[in-house]
C-alpha cells in the first residue's frame, strides 16, 4: 500500500524537466506551420466559402457549439468584410500566432489564438479532417493552458516567472496521461476486430489506394508478417500505459510507438499524422524515458565529442 | 499548496475522466439530449477531450471513391479524379467520399461536390458523380489469384442549371 501511495506521489510530484513543456510547444507550433504551408495550395478549397463543401452544409451538418468561419464571417459583415477576406484574415492571424508561439512570445496569448483560430478551421473544414487535426486540436489546447513558456522562449527571457516543480510535472503528466489513455482505447477497440488478429487489417490497408505507396501484394505470400505486424501494433498500444511507465520497457516502448507512426506516414501516405504523433511522443515521453535527453546542451555534445575525439587521438598515439 | 493548485489537480483530474469516459464512447451510451450532456459535450469539443479512438477499429471496410463524368455545351465529355497541389488533399477529400457511404448525407455532399466540379470547370452542362468502392480479396483469396476491384455504389446527375435530377 505503501509502494503505491509512494508510486503515485512520485508520479505527480517528482520534478520533470521544464524543458519537456517548452520543446512540446515548439514541436507544436512548427508541426502546425508546416501543416499550414503544406495545405495552404488547397487552402481555399478547405476552408473556403465556396470549398468542396461550401460554409453553409458544412454549418448545417455540423453538431457541435464551436464557432465555424461563417460565424466569424456573419460578424464581420458588418464591417462590410467579405468571406473571401474573411479567411485570409484568420490565416495571417493563425500564421502570426504559430510564429509567436514559437518563439515563446507572448505565449499565452498566441497559443489562445493558434487554439481557436484552428477550432474555427476544424469546425468549418469538419468533413475534411482526420487523425491529425483531431492531435493538433488537443496539442494547442494544451499550449494554451499550460505553463509552455516557462523556458527557451522570449517571455522567460524578459521575465522569469517561478512555477513550483509539481504544476510542471503535472502539466506533463496530463498530456502523457492523454497518450495513454488515447493508445489503450485504440488497442481495445482494434482487438474486437478479427482482422487485427488474422493480419487482415494492415493487409487491406497497404492493398487500399488511397494508401498503396508501395507494391506489398508479395505479402499474401508471407501471411506471417502482416499478422505479426498487426499483433505488435495490439501489443504496443493496448500495454502503452504500462511499458511506457515501466522502467525497464520505457525505451523500447518509445522506439516502437515511434516506429509504428514512421510505418504509417511511410506506407500508408499519412506523413502529416505520422509526423504529429512521432512528435508528441517524443517530445512528451522523450526525456522521461531517456533520461537527461532534454537538458543535454549543445556545448556539452560538442564537449563530450572533443573529449571522444581526444581519447581516440591517444589511443592511436600509444599504438 | 495553495487552493489555487488544489483546483488545478482538481481540473486536471476531472479532464482526464472525460477522456477516459469520451474514449469508451460515452456519447453513444443513451440519451445525450439533455443540458448536462450538451455542457459536457461543448466542453469536451473545445477542450479536445471528447473525442474516441476508432483509427482503423475494429477494422477496414471496403475503400469508396468517386470519379466525376462531365459533359461540356460543345457535346464532349470528360472522367475527373478531383486532386489537390498539397500531398494532404486526397486524405482529406477521401473523407468526405467515406461520409457518403451514408445514404442520409449522399444528397447533399454530392450536389457539393458537383458544384466544385462546376466551380473548376465552368463550361460543364451535365456532371455525374460516381460512387465506386475498392473491394479488397482476404491474403487467401489473393493466392488464389483474385484480385482487387472496383464495385459500383451510386451516381447522381447534375444539370448545370437545376439540381439533382437523377440518380441511381
Amino acid at each position: 500500500m505503501k509502494k503505491t501511495f509512494s508510486h503515485i506521489n512520485n508520479l505527480f510530484f517528482k520534478p520533470e524537466a521544464p524543458e519537456t513543456l517548452a520543446y512540446f510547444r515548439i514541436a507544436v507550433s512548427a508541426f502546425a506551420l508546416i501543416q499550414l504551408f503544406v495545405l495552404l495550395p488547397d487552402w481555399m478549397w478547405l476552408f473556403g466559402p465556396k470549398g468542396l463543401l461550401p460554409w453553409e452544409i458544412s454549418d448545417a451538418l455540423n453538431t457541435s457549439n464551436t464557432p465555424s468561419l461563417l460565424f466569424v464571417s456573419n460578424l464581420l459583415a458588418h464591417l462590410h468584410i467579405s468571406p473571401d477576406t474573411t479567411v485570409y484574415l484568420l490565416t495571417i492571424i493563425y500564421f502570426l500566432s504559430l510564429i509567436g508561439l514559437l518563439l515563446g512570445f507572448k505565449t499565452r496569448a498566441m497559443a489562445v489564438a493558434a487554439w481557436l483560430i484552428h477550432l474555427m478551421l476544424d469546425t468549418t473544414g469538419h468533413f475534411t479532417a482526420y487523425g491529425v487535426e483531431t492531435f493538433l486540436h488537443i496539442a494547442l489546447f494544451y499550449c494554451a493552458v499550460l505553463p509552455v513558456g516557462y523556458r527557451l522562449s522570449f517571455d522567460a527571457r524578459k521575465k522569469q516567472t517561478l512555477f513550483p516543480s509539481y504544476l510542471i510535472t503535472l502539466s506533463v503528466r496530463i498530456i502523457q496521461l492523454h497518450l495513454c489513455i488515447m493508445y489503450l482505447a485504440c488497442g481495445i477497440e482494434k482487438s474486437m476486430g478479427g482482422q487485427w488478429w488474422n493480419g487482415e487489417a494492415v493487409w487491406i490497408a497497404l492493398q487500399q489506394d488511397q494508401f498503396h505507396k508501395v507494391d506489398t501484394g508479395w505479402m499474401a505470400q508471407v501471411p506471417i508478417l502482416p499478422k505479426l505486424l498487426c499483433w505488435g501494433t495490439l501489443l504496443v498500444e493496448t500495454f502503452y500505459p504500462v511499458g511506457i511507465f515501466y522502467k525497464k520497457t520505457k525505451k523500447i516502448w518509445l522506439i516502437c510507438i515511434m516506429s509504428m507512426h514512421a510505418f504509417i506516414a511511410i506506407f500508408l501516405g499519412l506523413q502529416l499524422f505520422g509526423v504529429l504523433m512521432i512528435l508528441l511522443n517524443l517530445t512528451v515521453f522523450g526525456n522521461y524515458c531517456f533520461e537527461g535527453l532534454f537538458l543535454l546542451q549543445w556545448k556539452d555534445v560538442v564537449g563530450k565529442l572533443k573529449l571522444r575525439k581526444a581519447a581516440v587521438a591517444e589511443e592511436l598515439v600509444q599504438l | 499548496m495553495p487552493l489555487k493548485h488544489k483546483i488545478y489537480f482538481a481540473l486536471a483530474a476531472i479532464h482526464l475522466v472525460m477522456i477516459a469516459l469520451y474514449s469508451t464512447h460515452f456519447a453513444d451510451w443513451g440519451n445525450m439530449d439533455n443540458p448536462a450532456s450538451k455542457t459536457l459535450a461543448t466542453v469536451g469539443r473545445y477542450t479536445g477531450s471528447n473525442n474516441i479512438f476508432s483509427f482503423f477499429a475494429p477494422g477496414l471496410s471496403d475503400q469508396p471513391y468517386v470519379v466525376y463524368n462531365v459533359k461540356f455545351k460543345d457535346s464532349s465529355e470528360r472522367y475527373i479524379d478531383l486532386t489537390g497541389k498539397s500531398p494532404d488533399f486526397t486524405n482529406r477529400i477521401n473523407n468526405i467520399y467515406g461520409y457518403l457511404t451514408i445514404p442520409e448525407a449522399r444528397a447533399v455532399l454530392s450536389a457539393s461536390l458537383a458544384q466544385n466540379i462546376k466551380e473548376r470547370y465552368p463550361g460543364a452542362a451535365k456532371i455525374r458523380v460516381a460512387m465506386v468502392v475498392q473491394q479488397i480479396p482476404d491474403m487467401t483469396a489473393y493466392r488464389a489469384g483474385k484480385r482487387s476491384h472496383w464495385k459500383f455504389w451510386f451516381q447522381r446527375d447534375f444539370s448545370v442549371d437545376s439540381t439533382a435530377n437523377s440518380q441511381q
